[in-house]
């Protein structure tokens, strides 16, 4: 793994770790953190779009949208404010921060 | 004279023609008299069970996790099963010891020794369960809020794990310092007739040096009636804590308000029946049938057939909020539990837990030892499968029936918890012939108003 | 005639009370009594002080109750404050419901601790503490008083007998 090719598949920053450690999808924490480490070293506020995360960069279809939602003017607002958005079981109301879309069919029956 | 009147309606609870010197006499017998082959055979079984488990805890704790039966849908199952029986059979003791102590009952002197032993044994058994289910037990301490090099990373004290952390201390560490300073007087007697030098020496250290004095039985009476008063709300908080770490989630079936109180009288209930079983055998085999009377057989199947009750209530209740809340997940959840894969496990529980104390009304069966026993066993089995079904048919059966899945256990996890049946065993049976089992210096402050014969001398 | 030390043995705790409340009565300095369980009303036939520990307690729960405040407001919302599930992480009072549980547990912890190493170190108790009662009977059926002798140590001699004495040592101090 410690070549260029085997380091494009682990996550950057974090050594792998030991057995018994559970670990799941931390949404990029550290590539968030350097964004705002950046962005405070130019003296500047974070621009929309900035904030990524693995998946969302590396999808062509832009079907992954990444970002702060404190932000007025994101596009991450937008979506989560918008029409087609729901979350997995909503009713309980634990609001997950991973927002799903409803798809978009071209058909008049539902 | 001063007043060592009791009523004689009630009944005698040190039975026979004793005297003082006859309580130490036969309260030191079993401590000084060696075993006899009954107890050997016990204790061997006890401790083949308990290096067993050792083994398989080791074998866990080498390899990991993975030699359970979790999987991603059943992250808790036989660990944390075991854990809250263990806890929950705790709370009896000290429910005898404090809260009896309140309410003045007096029959609480012959068992609250051995409640308590009984007690410290059982969270000892259910604080393994914490440790060795982590993912990497030797980094424990972590769990503790103990400045560091993390950033200081700390605990995170909004998490009902972490509450239970420090309830389950606290509650060990209490119970532990209540019983040793009520054994202070009764090792010393022990200590004061010991002619063996080494036992002679032991009992000493373990004294502490108590000497009677007038002012040290003074402070002891107010240290136990304080010790008392702060262990009654460390029984009902320690397994509402225990309670929280299902009620506070979101899944159907565990988040309800009525875990508390039920916990807490289900606890209550698993924890007098093991104390029966236990007393039961104890009282036969070193001869403490005056000190550990029919009586007290009596009164604790009582306890044992109200807060059965209590359960049994609970059990209806939460049924008749799933049907009346209209929450199609919540009605699922128990729908699955009575008729889904683990319906036995269900009948398991509602027989043992609501129909067999319900038989306690009747005098002759609470009265008798044999059903007594029958009925203690029965309990814990039922309790132990309420704590299952609780957990596991919740788990494995929940919101999005695309993770629904089966759990078995392997053969450690099995492993495992018959370990803890030895651990606890092999404590109590080398408890049983070393330490004084029945508290004999409260137990002469009642000879004169509760003894049989002072009674029939009263009574005349 | 000069004062003797006596031990005085009973074999009954009504009697041992009525030989005590004679004895504070007829003046002479008792001591210590030694007892094998606690007797009702010798402590206040002894006229001894009552005891503060249970004061000292509430105290002791008050500590508890204080470390735990301390302790958790420095971690959860002055240290290093995290959004967990949206818990209210910039004031102590409205998290606190979160923290209940634990400032329970604390304080209890520190009120029963505390009191009991009061207790023992108050009545030095302690591992290798080697035990003083002068007579080992007196952990299992016997009752000792420990007391001078008064001016007339004859006629203390008597009184005790009286009383119900089982025996009579003198000591020497």
């Amino acid at each position: 793994m410690n070549n260029p090719l085997g380091k494009m598949a682990i996550n950057p920053d974090v050594n792998v770790r030991s057995r018994g450690v559970m670990e799941k999808c931390s949404l990029c924490i550290q590539m968030t953190q350097k964004v705002k480490l950046d962005a405070k070293k130019e003296g500047r506020r974070v621009r929309d779009g900035e904030f990524k995360t693995a998946c969302s960069e590396s999808c062509d279809d832009n079907a992954m949208v990444f970002g702060d939602i404190n932000d007025k003017e994101s596009e991450i607002l937008r979506v989560k404010d918008g029409d087609r958005t729901y979350r997995v079981l909503e009713s309980i109301g634990t609001k997950p921060n991973v927002i799903y879309q409803v798809k978009i069919r071209n058909s008049k029956k539902i | 004279m001063s007043s060592h009147y009791e009523a004689p309606i009630r009944k005698p609870l040190v039975l026979g023609d004793k005297s003082y010197g006859d309580i130490s006499n036969d309260i030191a017998r079993p401590v000084e008299t060696p075993p006899n082959i009954d107890w050997w055979i016990a204790f061997s079984i006890a401790m083949a069970a308990f290096l067993w488990g050792l083994g398989c805890m080791a074998y866990t704790l080498g390899t990991g996790i993975g030699t359970w039966g979790l999987n991603k849908t059943v992250g808790w199952a036989w660990d944390i099963t075991n854990f809250v029986w263990w806890v929950g059979i705790g709370h009896a003791g000290t429910l005898i010891s404090a809260v009896l102590l309140l309410f003045r009952q007096k029959w609480r002197m012959g068992i609250n020794r051995s409640a308590e032993a009984m007690t410290i044994f059982s969270v000892i058994q259910a604080g393994l369960f914490p440790i060795i289910h982590m993912g990497r037990p030797w980094l424990a301490y972590w769990m503790f809020p103990i400045p560091n090099q993390f950033g200081s990373l700390w605990v995170n004290f909004n998490s009902p794990l972490l509450w239970d952390v420090f309830a389950i201390s606290t509650y060990l560490t209490v119970s532990l310092v209540f019983w040793w300073t009520g054994l202070l007087p009764d090792f010393a007697m022990i200590r004061d007739r010991a002619v063996k030098p080494f036992q002679k020496k032991i009992y000493s250290l373990i004294s502490f040096g108590w000497s009677g004095r007038a002012k040290d039985w003074q402070r002891f009476e107010e240290v136990s009636l304080v010790l008392a008063g702060l262990a009654t709300p460390l029984v009902l908080s320690v397994h509402t804590i225990v309670s929280f770490d299902f009620a506070t989630s979101v899944i159907p079936g565990w988040h309800t308000t009525i875990f508390p109180p039920y916990f807490v009288a289900g606890a209550i209930f698993s924890g007098f029946a093991m104390v029966q079983t236990l007393l039961i055998i104890m009282r036969k085999v070193s001869r403490l049938e005056s000190y550990i009377t029919l009586q007290h057989i009596e009164m604790m199947n009582i306890v044992i057939m109200i807060t059965g009750s209590i359960v049994g209530c609970a059990y209806i209740t939460e049924l008749f909020i799933a049907w009346y809340s209209g929450v199609e997940y919540e009605q699922y959840a128990f729908l699955n539990r009575a008729t889904g894969p683990y319906w036995w496990a269900y009948f398991l529980m509602m027989s043992c837990n609501v129909v067999s104390p319900q038989i306690m009304w009747i005098k002759k069966i609470r009265t008798n030892i044999i059903w007594s026993f029958v009925i203690s066993i029965v309990v814990n089995v039922g309790m132990w499968f309420e704590r299952f079904v609780i957990i596991v048919t919740s788990l494995h059966r929940d919101y999005l029936p695309s993770s629904w899945t089966m759990f078995s256990p392997t053969f450690i996890d099995i492993g495992i918890f018959i370990g803890t049946i030895g651990f606890f065993f092999v404590l109590f049976l080398l408890y049983a012939r070393s330490f004084p089992v029945v508290a004999q210096a409260e137990i002469k402050t009642i000879l004169k108003s509760s003894g049989e014969n002072y009674k029939k001398l009263r009574d005349k | 005639m000069s004062l003797k030390r006596l031990h005085v043995l009973f074999d009954d705790d009504d009697i041992l009370l009525d030989a005590v409340k004679e004895i504070v009565k007829s003046k002479i300095y008792i001591h210590e009594v030694y007892t094998p369980f606690p007797v009702h009303g010798l402590d206040k036939a002894m006229k001894l002080k009552p005891t503060n520990i249970s004061i000292a307690t509430f105290i002791y729960g008050c500590i508890g109750f204080t470390v735990s405040i301390l302790m958790m407001n420095y971690i959860m919302i002055v240290d290093w404050p995290q959004d967990i599930g949206g818990k209210p992480s910039f004031s102590y009072i409205e998290n606190m419901p979160a923290f209940v549980p634990i400032m329970f547990e604390l304080t209890v912890f520190f009120a029963a601790h505390l009191m009991v190493i009061t207790f023992y170190l108050r009545s030095k108790l302690w591992p290798f503490k080697e035990a003083e009662n002068p007579d080992p009977s007196t952990t299992d059926d016997k009752f000792l008083i420990d007391m001078d002798s008064g001016s007339n140590l004859s006629k203390t001699k008597s009184m005790l007998k009286k009383m119900g004495a089982i025996s009579i040592k003198e000591v020497k101090e």
